[in-house]
């Protein structure tokens, strides 16, 4: 119940949602704070064979093993270089943890949901599917991703 | 029922004990027609009486007369005026499975099962004109000798008008006697005090009575009231209430064998303590064995961590005396902890019987739908193995036996043909071999055609004419493993969709095991699954190729060599090398399991660890042998997609996720039917 009531406050001014805002190169992106488990350190992983490219290997999270994607990578953009710096936001759908290496944690944002422009046009396709809506906080363009179609394979 | 006893406490218990002895009926009634020995019918006997006594001590009486109905026709057939014809044979089939379902009824619904009225007057037609149950007769009463103590203790109650001697007689087939008289007792003790028994109660506990017990009760509630409580317990045949009468002890002095003994006495001499340790028993919920063995497992990785961090500690103090305190405490918790693994291994052992007892009921419907005629042998039925192997295995097994059933073993007509019985025979043995579990489901039947599978193989498009010809006779049975691989002219509904054999497969494999065959075409096909004790933990060989650590299941480890001493020569593209007159294909795992460049630092390849087993063998190239370790298994999530080769990962010691090779996989690559890679 209180989960519900922090990430969702009704109020005269309408519905407002949080989101966790990252880093990712010189983009802005957020993900909904509720299919947010945590937010790790880097931390070694063991590459798995022949697998796709995004897709780092295995981190030891707390006795369970993690897979980790590379963010970057799986939304079209150059592979992190300094992933020692990095982070790795952890998801959790249907008892299935994975986790996403972005480069920078930002802050908690508390957003409207009408500030939200769900007709944006993006020129990369994968982009595209991957991106729920886009919010202008202070004049900067954060892309808001869509947690489902980041962990397609879970479901 | 106005009995005192809360029957919801017992509704847990009765559906446990009947579950379990509707399954010895299940694995029974169906040998019954082919073997009805003597033995066989009083298991069966015993097994319905039980869950009669017990229906009925719960109230259930519609399921009761069901089993009644069904125990009146197994008496005919044990005196012999009875023969069990395959239609007798039927119904009773019929009967069993009407009690499973009802006790499914009663375990949903908590109420009484009413059974089919058909059903019930089938069996009455089968028994009728003859006596049915007969009830079992009670003892003469036997005079007990309360010792001097409990005389004692008597004399001091403020009057022995409410002291009763109750005799308390069990049916000559219960089964569990001391759960009885533990009814009894409560049932006793919610009516008044219990002063004293005979046997002990300690006697009673360990069962070392015949079916008489002697129990002496000050009661605060009337006798009627006493004697409807103990009616309602199941099983109990006679019960006999005496007001107690000082005199009478006195006088009936000396036919008693027991000594008898002060309820409370305490201090049983040792060597029959341990003696009645070694028989008793606790029903444990499954999923508590299961958190138990998960917490294990995370204590297995900790203590092999915290014996490295005290080696790197040891290596930098020069706080000796700490230091050796630390690695002789850490030595210990190592030692307690491998203690612990065992027995928690041991407490979720079961007997393989678990499985095997439902396939000679499922053979012989079969081989009745098939029309064949078919004995089934079983042995090692005793062989303890892992809860998870238990569940893990009966799927795979379902498959090869019907397969071995349908395509296996020939026609009859075939067989007097090919100078053979009549009759197929199919034998399922389990067996403890080296750390493992060994399983073989053989038979005598037409075995595997080689060039049939060829044949098939280039039809379906999985390989080339040529490359199906340069296959081995072996290597091309092994075909039957491969995916959509059916040989069976026709798909019949036993089997012969084309998943079996490759389901099988994969689910050996998942649980880290290895399937192989040896098949003789014209005389037979032997299957043997070699599994792991437990599926949980694993022994593994770690080696490492680049910066990742892989796994060898242990029990697939043939030998580990310097790559110095081998003698590599190029066949084609593959390169093989010679181990003792036998040709094993060599595979780089760098190769093969081809990771992220920038995670493959420059390949030592020093060693060769040969996995596999009899002449399906492999010998994996890698950079450097880490030894021997337990590793916990854990399975790599969905979202990595299919990972062909690796049946899991394991975190290690240091904190590091290494990753399990499944070994056969490996191998199917090198009989080159795979084109995974």
């Amino acid at each position: 119940m209180s989960d519900t009531l922090e990430l969702q406050s009704e109020n005269e001014t309408g519905l407002e949602l949080k989101f966790v805002r990252f880093q990712l190169a010189d983009e802005q992106f957020a993900f909904p704070v509720d299919s947010v488990t945590g937010i790790i350190n880097w931390r070694e992983v063991t590459p798995l064979p022949n697998v796709d490219e995004h897709l780092l290997g295995l981190a030891n999270l707390r006795g369970r093993t993690l897979p980790v994607s590379d963010l970057r990578v799986k939304i079209g953009l150059q592979s992190s270089v300094a992933k020692q710096d990095a982070f790795i936001i952890v998801f959790e759908k249907n008892q299935t943890q994975v986790g996403m290496l972005v480069d920078e944690v930002l802050e908690v944002l508390t957003v409207k949901e009408e500030d939200i422009q769900t007709d944006h046009a993006e020129s990369n396709l994968v982009m595209h599917e991957l991106i729920q809506g886009i919010v202008n906080v202070d004049d900067v363009l954060i892309s808001i991703l869509d947690v489902d179609s980041m962990l397609g394979g879970v479901a | 029922m106005s009995n005192g006893l809360n029957m919801a406490d017992y509704l847990d218990l009765f559906l446990q004990e009947t579950e379990e002895q509707l399954s010895i009926l299940e694995s029974e009634i169906g040998k019954l027609e082919s073997e009805p020995t003597e033995t066989r019918i009083d298991a069966i006997f015993r097994a319905a009486h039980t869950v009669k006594g017990s229906s009925k001590a719960m109230g259930f009486s519609g399921y009761a007369e069901l089993v009644h109905e069904f125990e009146n026709v197994l008496y005919l057939v044990r005196d012999g005026s009875m023969t069990v014809d395959s239609e007798i044979g039927e119904l009773l089939v019929r009967t069993v499975d009407s009690m499973v379902s009802g006790k499914e009824h009663i375990a949903s619904s908590g109420e009484d099962y009413l059974p089919e009225m058909d059903l019930i007057a089938s069996l009455k037609m089968l028994s009728s004109g003859k006596p049915s149950a007969a009830p079992a007769t009670s003892k003469p009463t036997q005079s007990v000798v309360w010792p001097a103590e409990v005389i004692d203790a008597l004399h001091l109650l403020p009057n022995l008008d409410n002291v009763y001697h109750v005799k308390v007689t069990l049916d000559q087939t219960c089964v569990m006697k001391y759960v009885r008289i533990f009814m009894v007792m409560n049932a006793l003790n919610g009516l008044g005090e219990m002063l004293a028994s005979n046997p002990s109660q300690d006697k009673l506990e360990a069962e070392q009575f015949d079916f008489d017990a002697d129990f002496l009760v000050a009661l605060d509630a009337k006798e009627d009231e006493m004697l409807e409580s103990l009616k309602a317990i199941g099983e109990v045949s006679g019960i006999v209430a005496t007001k107690y009468e000082a005199a009478n002890e006195a006088s009936s002095a000396t036919k008693v064998e027991a000594a008898v003994e002060v309820v409370k006495a305490e201090g049983v001499p040792t060597a029959e303590k341990a003696k009645r340790e070694t028989n008793q028993t606790i029903r444990v919920d499954v999923s508590l064995l299961d958190d138990l063995m998960n917490l294990v497992g995370e204590l297995v990785i900790d203590r092999t961590r915290l014996s490295q961090i005290g080696a790197n500690i040891a290596a930098k103090s020069s706080d000796f005396e700490n230091t050796d305190a630390l690695a002789e405490t850490v030595g210990h918790i190592a030692r307690v902890t491998g203690e612990l693994q065992e027995q928690i291994m041991r407490a979720r052992m079961l007997p393989i019987d678990t499985v095997f007892q439902r396939f000679p009921r499922m053979v012989r419907d079969l081989a009745r739908k098939l029309n064949k005629q078919v004995a089934l042998n079983i042995e090692g039925g005793e062989t303890e193995v892992d809860r998870s192997v238990i569940e893990g295995i009966s799927d795979p097994l379902i498959h090869m036996l019907r397969n071995s059933l349908d395509h296996g073993l020939e026609d009859g007509a075939d067989r007097v043909k090919a100078g053979k019985p009549e009759g197929g025979t199919i034998t399922l043995s389990a067996q403890h071999r080296d750390n493992a579990i060994v399983i073989e489901l053989s038979d005598d039947g037409r075995g595997i055609d080689p060039s049939k599978l060829r044949d098939k193989a280039v039809e379906k498009g999985i390989m080339t004419k040529e490359a199906a010809d340069r296959l081995t006779d072996r290597d091309a049975q092994m075909l039957i493993f491969h995916n959509g691989f059916s040989t069976a002219k026709e798909v019949t509904d036993v089997s012969g969709r084309g998943v079996g054999m490759d389901i099988v497969r994969s689910n050996i494999q998942a649980m880290g095991g290895l399937i192989d065959l040896e098949s003789t075409p014209g005389q037979g096909t032997k299957f043997i699954l070699k599994l792991p004790l437990t599926v949980a933990i694993m022994g593994g060989l770690l080696a490492r190729v680049g910066t990742v650590d892989y796994v060898m299941p242990i029990g697939s480890v043939v030998e580990t060599l310097s790559l110095d001493s081998v003698k590599v020569q190029k066949v084609g593209k593959r390169s093989v090398m010679l181990l003792r007159g036998q040709t094993v294909p060599l595979m780089k795992v760098v190769e093969v399991f081809k990771v992220r460049e920038s995670f493959v630092k420059e390949s030592a390849e020093d060693y060769v660890v040969v996995v596999g087993s009899g002449d399906q063998k492999v010998g994996l190239v890698v950079d450097r042998l880490l030894g021997e370790q337990e590793v916990v298994i854990k399975s790599i999530s969905k979202y990595c997609g299919e990972l062909r080769g690796l049946s899991g990962a394991t975190i290690l010691g240091n904190g590091k996720v290494a990753l399990i090779v499944d070994v056969n996989s490996l191998l199917e690559v090198t009989r080159g039917v795979d084109h995974g890679y």
